[in-house]
């Protein structure tokens, strides 16, 4: 996989005409650094949810794990 | 412009340095609307729960369970993407401290909305907040997105040698800006 093949699937977004031409080293720079903010964001809100959760006083509890789940 | 790609990529002046070096300011720029396009669509699917969950609750319990359980920096993802009334009665309800942690972590110019709906009296202490931190890059993000009114609360509850000091070194528009509202 190209640098700037990565690069969008660590964004998962199409990377723009103007940052085309960047070179490979760039690209894969900023792919890994994309990769590591991406994981600490999903840690960062299963952590939240589960900590949130703790705080609901039991008569919302239910209500609120109904609307996490969905 | 460099640091608000820092945040949204969470990465130090001196990871991100050597990966810019090449690029132009205008590249830069698109870099920057690149990344945060990218988080905003990721976080408006991967925060359905969360969002949800603040949905169902009073916004008393909201705002007790966000200050005592969630991270200021996680907040400042959820800020953009809650609707106008909750995210109104949810700053209304939020210690300047706190405030202050999750302004420090916004993407700003995605935050406006929240930004302005933050009470001007808490506003003002947000701004004390990060002027006792030292933290005037913060000041300055907010203050480009405030309104007149607000952001001249905002300098209002600020020591003017100090926002001087500080203006001197930010581009000429907001310099201009901030320099009618001192005394």
């Amino acid at each position: 996989m190209s640098a700037g093949a990565e690069f969008q699937r660590a964004l998962r977004r199409e990377v723009p005409d103007e940052l085309q031409g960047l070179d490979e080293a760039t690209l894969e720079g900023l792919t890994a650094l994309a990769d590591r903010e991406r994981r600490r964001r999903d840690a960062e809100l299963e952590h939240s949810l589960t900590e949130a959760l703790k705080e609901i006083p039991f008569p919302l509890r239910g209500v609120a794990k109904k609307a996490v789940l969905g | 412009m460099s640091a608000r790609l820092e945040h949204l990529l969470g990465a130090t002046p001196e990871e991100l340095a050597p990966l810019l070096a090449e690029l132009t300011p205008e590249q830069e720029a698109v870099l920057t609307e690149h990344v945060a396009d990218a988080w905003h669509a990721r976080d408006a699917k991967t925060l359905t729960a969360v969002l949800s969950l603040l949905g169902v609750l009073p916004d008393a319990l909201t705002a007790k369970v966000v200050q005592k359980r969630m991270p200021a920096r996680f907040v400042a993802r959820i800020a953009p993407h809650l609707p106008e009334g909750p995210a109104r009665s949810l700053v209304g309800r939020l210690k300047p401290a706190y405030l202050a942690e999750v302004a420090r972590w916004v993407d700003h110019p995605r935050c406006r909305a929240v930004l302005r709906a933050i009470p001007e009296p808490a506003l003002a202490e947000v701004a004390v907040v990060l002027q006792d931190a030292d933290d005037w890059d913060t000041l300055a993000a907010v203050g480009r997105e405030l309104d007149g009114d607000a952001l001249a609360a905002s300098i209002g509850a600020l020591d003017p040698a100090r926002v001087r000091a500080d203006i001197a070194t930010r581009d000429a528009a907001h310099r201009e800006r901030v320099e009618a509202l001192l005394p």
